[in-house]
């Protein structure tokens, strides 16, 4: 890793907190007082396996969710939001999707975008990347027929941050859900955010390490107390044949002489090469951090991507859901 | 006073500010934004879970 990543990766996170602090709070306050459950209504689960379905290309690439459905019986299953629609397609319902980002157009498409073609209008984030080769494709149509399937599957129980954005807010009151808030700081320091919208809200705070996926597996080891919690989807990383241009932190990074030396190459020591963006490189150290703190370990059965180290095990989807992990 | 605040020696080469990287850093910092706007803000690096209520 040369310095000019490095600085890069330190500096996403103040650059987050200075830029969402104003619209963590406006959202949770708008969206507190509702009465409705908060994750503290959750049961825990205790022995059963519990696997979070994230949203990274290697879902469609190695077929994920069609193996998945072979083994789904015997699993607790949190989706993200980003791989909602895509379970259902497949015909896998999870027991818990969970949703936490504050963007105000662009999380909303996850549960179907009523005002798809304005939200989407010269916003190039999802165009760009290698997320839903299928939405891609053809989106207002996918993304009607994305609106009928979750208004389908209203039942299904919705982990929501107080920081979700209004028209997610709206788009999903339908559904069963269960509110959370953000622990962004520390709550025993002066000033702190994470106290502040506590208060507000009256709402139980996890940790979410920058990213959906990894509050997934706060979620699941907390609240669920899950005591085996595996991922797929969770790439992390782009295969080698994919293109700078279709990398999350392309817009940041494009444009400067030293870009390639900000995408470095990854070994992984079970699938093999893959390269890193400071975004990604920053999720997963921010993951492989928690779960130190944490003290428990996880299962990538991602089968591809650049999640590896200290706590996180490898292995294939199947021999992790048939207990030989 | 304000002598004292101008600083009390004449710099060796005329310093001036730079513009140009400030720019520089708010077109990045703009960039960045774009770029990590799916992403919610991360600090604490010990509580994975708190709860006002059990305090």
């Amino acid at each position: 890793m040369n310095d000019a990543f490095a600085r890069i990766v330190s500096e996403i996170s103040k650059l987050g907190m200075d830029w969402h602090r104003k619209t963590l709070l406006d959202n949770s306050l708008r969206n507190s007082g509702n009465g409705e459950q908060s994750i503290r209504n959750i049961h825990p689960i205790n022995d059963a396996k519990v696997l979070v379905v994230s949203a990274g290309p290697s879902l469609y690439r190695h077929g994920m969710l069609a193996r998945l459905k072979a083994v789904r019986a015997t699993l607790c299953l949190v989706a993200i939001d980003g791989a909602y629609v895509q379970c259902l397609r497949a015909g896998v319902v999870p027991d818990f999707v969970m949703t936490l980002d504050p963007h105000p157009t662009r999380i909303v498409r996850w549960f179907g975008d009523p005002d798809f073609e304005a939200n989407s209008a010269g916003d190039d984030y999802f165009v760009r990347q290698d997320l839903d080769e299928h939405f891609r494709a053809d989106a207002a149509k996918r993304n009607a027929e994305n609106i009928a399937l979750v208004n389908m599957h209203r039942l299904v129980s919705l982990l929501i941050c107080s920081t979700s954005p209004v028209n997610v807010a709206v788009r999903t009151s339908g559904m069963q859900r269960y509110w959370f808030a953000p622990l962004v700081d520390n709550p025993a320091l002066p000033g702190s955010l994470t106290r502040r919208i506590a208060w507000i809200t009256g709402l139980p705070s996890l940790n979410t390490g920058g990213t959906v996926g990894t509050a997934a597996i706060m979620f699941a080891h907390c609240i669920l107390k899950a005591q085996d919690i595996a991922v797929i989807g969770m790439d992390l990383g782009y295969t080698a044949d994919t293109p700078l241009e279709r990398t999350q932190s392309w817009n940041m990074l494009k444009g400067r002489k030293d870009v390639v030396g900000l995408y470095p190459k990854v070994q992984h020591p079970q699938w093999g090469e893959c390269y890193t963006d400071p975004t990604y490189h920053w999720y997963k150290q921010n993951l492989l951090v928690l779960l130190k703190s944490g003290g428990f370990s996880i299962t990538n059965c991602t089968g591809g991507g650049a999640l590896y180290g200290p706590h996180v095990e490898c292995c294939e989807l199947e021999k992790w859901a048939r207990g030989s992990a | 006073m304000t002598d004292l605040l101008r600083g009390n020696f004449t710099p060796e080469h005329k310093v001036e500010a730079d513009e140009l990287k400030q720019d520089e850093r708010a077109a990045f910092r703009k960039r960045a934004l774009e770029s990590i706007s799916g992403s919610m803000v991360f600090v604490d690096d010990k509580l994975l879970y708190w709860d006002l209520q059990n305090e």
